[in-house]
């Protein structure tokens, strides 16, 4: 029995790459989703990312065909209040594997499904990130992230001090 | 990182435990910034102090506040993991007298103002034996002034009880039992303390004594009759009759502890062997109530407190409160059981807040669930006394004192726990935490009293000598 044939979907990022995409797949992005909607007839012509590269729309891409057929998550059900209430960092094994990258790559996802509205994904990165800061130092984040330290010894001295309360939690 | 933009910064602060957030801010001046942002505090004070419900001290509700939310979580954070340590650590402590060589022996913070009254009755030890001519003082202290000040004061004869209002908005602060019941309220601002307590109604019904008094409505002994009414109508009570014994008697037994909630349309009275629940909506069949339920406990009651837990974490907000009872059973001797026992009444998830409680609608699950059995002795003739708040902390004081001063016939241990119940994830079993803290303990007998803010974290306690100490765990 064959599938019914899916729509396929061309997109072009800023560098000119272009993908032909399964309109399903596609659709785990808000950003797109609602285009495609308002659209109609069928177009020929590729859509437009001018925020995102070709090896980021690659990422981003692999992460949607994972996920597709998956219910999308509504913007604010309670379940996903909830879930960012908790304050926690579980990223599923596949998710893990997928977001294990350099950080530019990590922050270049990050924008990406900010600007394409992809919330499980962004969720995974923004979680990544705190994984990466959760139990260090001052000193370490500084060096993790190349943060450079603008503070006077005076007000690091007070800073030290404002958040002294929390350390013999 | 930082090229990130301003939202997604905040969504990863988010996800990230506060010790996180904390070393976060201290790498440079745009994370101290954002770090310091109401967006992040809010989601803080949610996630790590509303949702766990943990009180806020020094929020006052008449008052303007002043206070940032970060602020708000620090106070919140620091007097929880006091409160909550094993061995909790004051911040302050004092003493002073509620009369020279008097005993307390009632003593209750009023429900207002942060734990700034503390309402104490006092017994000259010394005193005519016959008890129509014993004089009790009746005394308000304010603990804000130092050292604290009584504010009102007042002699009582032919004591009979004294019952607080659980309403704090009330003008009838508390009701105190003589040969009538009275009503009182309380001159905050008054410059002679005998002028204090302002006398604002009388109820001269014959009533043997006040369980509970809540806003308007109360909850009284008349002859062998539990009977409850609104004090400005008291000729239309309703009576609260018990089922009969299987034997068909109906001994009459007292009241130890009542919930009276009218938003459920809900009464729950617990006596020396049973407890009952009552739906003010069921007909009111010649004013006479018969209970929807009847728990018979195992063992005769020997002392008993109950509260409605105000907040649960991951509660539905129309589910009503669990109540939390501590009960000290008796046994057949003539002192106590050496354990407390936590039962939890657990709402009824069944339960259609729209109808209000009726016979086919009841808001919490019937039989009361053992959550718990504290080791507490108590040795014989030993004074032990305990309290329960809101927020789930009970208070109490046994003779618990060997692992201080070894084997001994006397000493005092002032310990703590928490009840609250929290839904476990996952198992969908609920269990209680936390180990027992020790606030104190005393090698001699003295303490007889103790009263609790939950929300400031204050413990009072009243002593056979008068005294009454303060400890502060805000």
């Amino acid at each position: 029995m064959a599938a019914p044939a899916t729509q396929q979907i061309k997109i072009r990022c800023n560098d000119e790459k272009e993908f032909t995409v399964d309109r399903d797949v596609l659709e785990r992005s808000v950003l797109i989703k609602n285009m495609l909607e308002d659209v109609t007839e069928q177009q020929d012509a590729p859509i437009p990312l001018p925020n995102v590269s070709g090896p980021v729309m690659a990422k981003v891409l692999e992460y949607c065909t994972h996920h597709r057929g998956e219910p999308l998550p509504s913007a604010d059900t309670e379940q996903s209040q909830d879930e960012t209430r908790k304050r926690t960092t579980d990223i599923s094994e596949w998710d893990q594997k997928f977001i294990t990258v350099d950080q530019e790559m990590l922050f270049e996802i990050i924008l990406a499904a900010n600007y394409l509205d992809i919330k499980s994904l962004l969720d995974v990165g923004c979680k990544t990130v705190a994984n990466m800061i959760k139990g260090k130092t001052p000193e370490e984040i500084r060096k993790l992230f190349n943060i450079v330290n603008d503070f006077t010894p005076e007000e690091e001295a007070q800073i030290k001090k404002e958040n002294e309360w929390a350390e013999d939690r | 990182m930082l090229s990130l933009p301003e939202d997604i910064l905040i969504a990863i602060l988010t996800c990230l435990p506060l010790p996180d957030i904390l070393n976060l801010r201290q790498t440079c001046r745009a994370l101290h910034a954002l770090g310091c942002s109401r967006a992040v505090w809010t989601s803080i004070l949610q996630t790590e102090v509303l949702d766990k419900s943990i009180p806020i001290p020094g929020i006052s509700k008449s008052a303007p506040d002043t206070l940032t939310i970060e602020q708000r979580v620090r106070r919140a954070l620091r007097l929880h993991q006091r409160w909550t340590s094993s061995n909790p650590q004051s911040t302050a402590e004092y003493t002073f007298h509620a009369g020279d060589s008097a005993r307390v022996v009632d003593l209750r913070f009023l429900p207002r103002d942060n734990g700034r009254w503390l309402v104490a009755l006092a017994y000259p030890s010394q005193q005519a034996p016959s008890r129509s001519d014993r004089v009790f003082t009746l005394q308000c202290w304010d603990l804000m002034a130092s050292p604290p000040r009584c504010i009102a004061y007042q002699a009582i004869k032919e004591f009979g009880g004294l019952t607080l209002n659980s309403d704090p908005e009330s003008q009838f602060i508390l009701s105190i039992k003589t040969s009538s019941v009275n009503l009182l309220g309380i001159d905050f601002e008054a410059t002679n303390p005998e002028n204090g307590f302002l006398p604002s109604l009388s109820i001269d019904q014959s009533l043997q004594g006040v369980y509970h008094l809540s806003g308007s409505t109360i909850l009284t002994r008349a002859q062998d009759k539990v009977l409850l009414f609104d004090i400005h109508n008291p000729n239309a009570p309703i009576e609260l009759a018990s089922e009969l014994s299987p034997s068909g008697t109906a001994q009459f037994e007292p009241v130890l502890d009542a919930i009276i909630d009218g938003s459920l349309g809900l009464v729950v009275l617990i006596k020396s062997t049973k407890l009952e629940l009552y739906a003010l909506s069921e007909a009111h069949q010649n004013n006479i109530l018969v209970p929807l339920y009847t728990h018979i406990f195992q063992w005769r009651i020997d002392s008993v407190v109950m509260s409605q837990q105000a907040f649960t974490p991951g509660s539905s907000p129309s589910s009503p409160p669990p109540i939390n009872i501590l009960v000290r059973f008796g046994s057949l001797f003539p002192w106590p059981v050496n354990a407390l026992h936590h039962f939890t009444l657990e709402p009824n998830e069944f339960y259609d807040p729209t109808l209000g409680t009726e016979l086919t609608n009841y808001p919490y699950q019937l039989t009361p669930t053992l959550r718990q059995t504290i080791g507490s002795p108590v040795r014989l003739f030993a004074t032990s006394h305990m309290v329960i708040g809101t927020y789930g902390t009970a208070i109490w004081f046994d003779s618990h004192t060997e692992d201080y001063f070894g084997h001994a016939d006397r000493g005092q241990r002032l310990a703590g726990r928490s009840l609250r119940t929290e839904p476990v994830e996952d198992e969908g079993v609920v269990l209680s935490s936390a180990a027992t803290c020790v606030y104190g303990v005393r090698e001699v007998d003295a303490w007889v009293r103790l009263a609790m803010c939950e929300e400031e974290g204050i413990i009072a306690v009243g002593a056979a000598d008068g005294e009454i100490s303060i400890r502060k765990y805000a």
